[in-house]
Parts: C-alpha cells; structure tokens; sequence
C-alpha cells in the first residue's frame, strides 16, 4: 500500500473540490493506503470547527470522521492567520501548521500528490 | 518515460488549453480524468473530439456525470469510474499526476 | 517516499494568489530540505511571472519576481517555457537566472520529478 498526500486549495464552499477530496481520501483509506491532505489559500477552512451548511454535505463533519480513522489533516498557518482563523477553532485531529515542515514532509511521504484546486 | 495522469476539474468552457496536455504528454501515456465540470467534455463536441486528440485513455467520474444528467452523452472513449477506480489509477496505474 | 517535487505555476501573476502561493510553497520545499529538489516550471500564462519589469507596488502585492528570486538564491531552479512566453508579450527581459527552455525540456522535467503541483 502506499500513501497519497492530497493538496486542496478551494474553500469548503466555493465548490464541490473539498468533496471530491474527501471522497478520494476515503476511497484510498479504504483501499489501506495511507492519506495525508494539506490545505493551503481558502482551503484553510477545511479544519474550521462548526461548519454548519444547511443542504450541503458537511465536509467539516467528513474530516472530523476520517481524522479518527488515520487521515492527517493539516492546514497553512499563515494562511489561516489571512483569515482569521486562529488556533483553537480547529476540528479535533486536525492541524493548524506550517508549509515549510508539514506539506514539505507530507509530499516527501507521499508515493502520489494528487493537487485540487481551480 | 512516466505515464501521466492529467486531472481536469473544470468545464471546457473554463479550460481551453489542451494544447497542455498534449506539450506535457509528449509520446508518453496519457490519461485524463475527468472530475465535477470537467464531465462536460464528453457533451460538447468539439471540445470532446479535441479531448480524445490528446489523451490515450480518458476516464470521466461517475458521480459528477450522473449528477449533471450527462451519461446518455458519454461515447465509447470515455471509460465512467467511481472513487476506488480512480484510486487505482492514481496511485497504481499511473507514474505521476498533473491537475490542470 | 519521493525525493522530487515540481512546482507547475500556469496562471497569471497579481490576478490570482496562485502563482505567488506556487513559489512559495516551492520556496518552503527548498527551505525545509526534505525533499532533494523542489523547481519551478513556468507554462501558458504562468511564462508572465517571469518578466523583470513587475511593478506589483503598483497594486499593492507581494512581489511575484522576488518570491522566484528568493528560490534562486537558494540554487533552486526555475525554469520557463520561452515559446508560451514569447508569443505572449514578445522579446520582454526576464529574470537573471530564470533558464528558458523549449516544450521537450519542460517535458524532461516534469519527466525527471516524481511529484508535480500545479498552481
């Protein structure tokens, strides 16, 4: 089995990317591969806690799930700190970290990198 | 020489420069999986024939085509896949991918 | 486990946040050193970051051109594709130390890194 590292850079919702990166996340947990994802610009909201959409599948809630199950979730301070998201108001097994030593060690991890974004 | 993957997730209004694929491909293997509006290739058919131009093999998502009502469009060089397939040819079938 | 990362930047500079997100996440590549090299390709609308005559104080932006030259200086490479370039804005001056390069060597490397990110 390998390991898949997933760099998303959309928001949870300006499109449906952070879905399919959750849906191609299970799908290769589920398969044993180790998944790591990396969430750099507006993908920083992913680790949001209390996303809340009324009629979309809550990504938050997915994350949240899956990090129980092994997937490493970590997101690029500097870009939550551009939005005002401070550390504290992640998801629980998530990460609020940095581009030099996470994603750098992540992609070095990794067999695949898989890119979504715009 | 690596068989590429080529990952498009936008709409073939949005993404017009194939020519990308094809300079990138070169001789090699070329894939291209077809993610969210990027299921509008198969439709369109201009943009389709340009797509099987530059592409070995071209996969298009399951669920993104049935959610857009466009699977009576897809024709015999386009194979529809679901996650788990998608997963094999990311991290087993293919050497790299290249989202576009 | 992959000892090599290239760094695809395809849009525009100023615009978007892309190209300068592109850099420096190459620049944290090179920085933490995990990885034995980390480069940069400039293709289609992603040639522009390579012109030296950028005057991002005009818009108010962080510099595209330094955040290439901060890749330099660290011997990184970065490397441009001169046709997509040229047939954009001409005989322009790029950046020192940026090496131009035709569609088969760009096809060399990304064919010599295992890992490529697209921004």
């Amino acid at each position: 089995m390998g390991t898949l590292c997933i760099q998303l850079r959309s928001g949870t919702m300006m499109n449906m990317d952070s879905n399919v990166a959750v849906k191609l996340a299970k799908a290769a947990m589920d398969k044993g591969h180790k998944v790591t994802m990396f969430g750099y610009g507006e993908a920083v909201t992913l680790i949001k806690d209390g996303q809340d959409p009324k009629r979309f599948p809550n990504v938050g809630k997915e994350i949240s799930k899956m990090t129980a199950e092994g997937l490493e979730v970590v997101v690029c301070e500097t870009c939550c700190v551009a939005r005002g998201i401070h550390r504290g108001e992640e998801i629980r097994g998530t990460k609020i970290g940095s581009l030099t030593n996470d994603f750098s060690r992540m992609a070095a991890e990794a067999d695949r990198l898989v890119t979504i974004a715009r | 020489m690596p068989s590429k993957l080529f990952i498009l997730l936008k709409s073939p209004h949005e993404y017009r420069d194939l020519d990308a694929v094809a300079a990138l491909g070169g001789d090699d293997r070329v894939g291209v999986l077809l993610f969210e509006d990027a299921t509008l290739f198969p439709a369109l058919k201009d943009r389709r024939d340009e797509l099987i131009d530059v592409a070995d093999e071209i996969y298009v998502m399951g669920d993104d085509l049935d959610a857009r009502g466009l699977r009576s469009k897809v024709g015999k060089e386009f194979q529809v896949i679901d996650y788990p397939r998608a997963v094999d040819l990311i991290m087993d079938e293919f050497d790299q991918t290249i989202t576009l | 486990m992959a000892e090599s990362m290239l760094v695809l930047i395809t849009r525009p500079p100023y615009g978007l946040e892309e190209a300068f997100a592109g850099a420096r996440l190459a620049l944290g590549g090179k920085v933490s050193g995990v990885m034995d090299e980390t480069s940069v390709l400039l293709i289609g609308d992603g040639t522009l970051n390579a012109l030296e005559a950028q005057n991002p104080a005009a818009v108010a932006m962080p510099s595209n051109l330094e955040a290439l030259q901060d890749i330099l200086d660290l011997d990184g490479q970065v490397f441009c594709v001169e046709p997509d370039l040229r047939e954009r804005v001409g005989d322009m001056k790029v950046l020192d130390g940026i090496k131009m390069i035709s569609w088969d060597e760009a096809r060399e490397i990304v064919n010599a890194h295992q890992l490529v990110t697209t921004f």
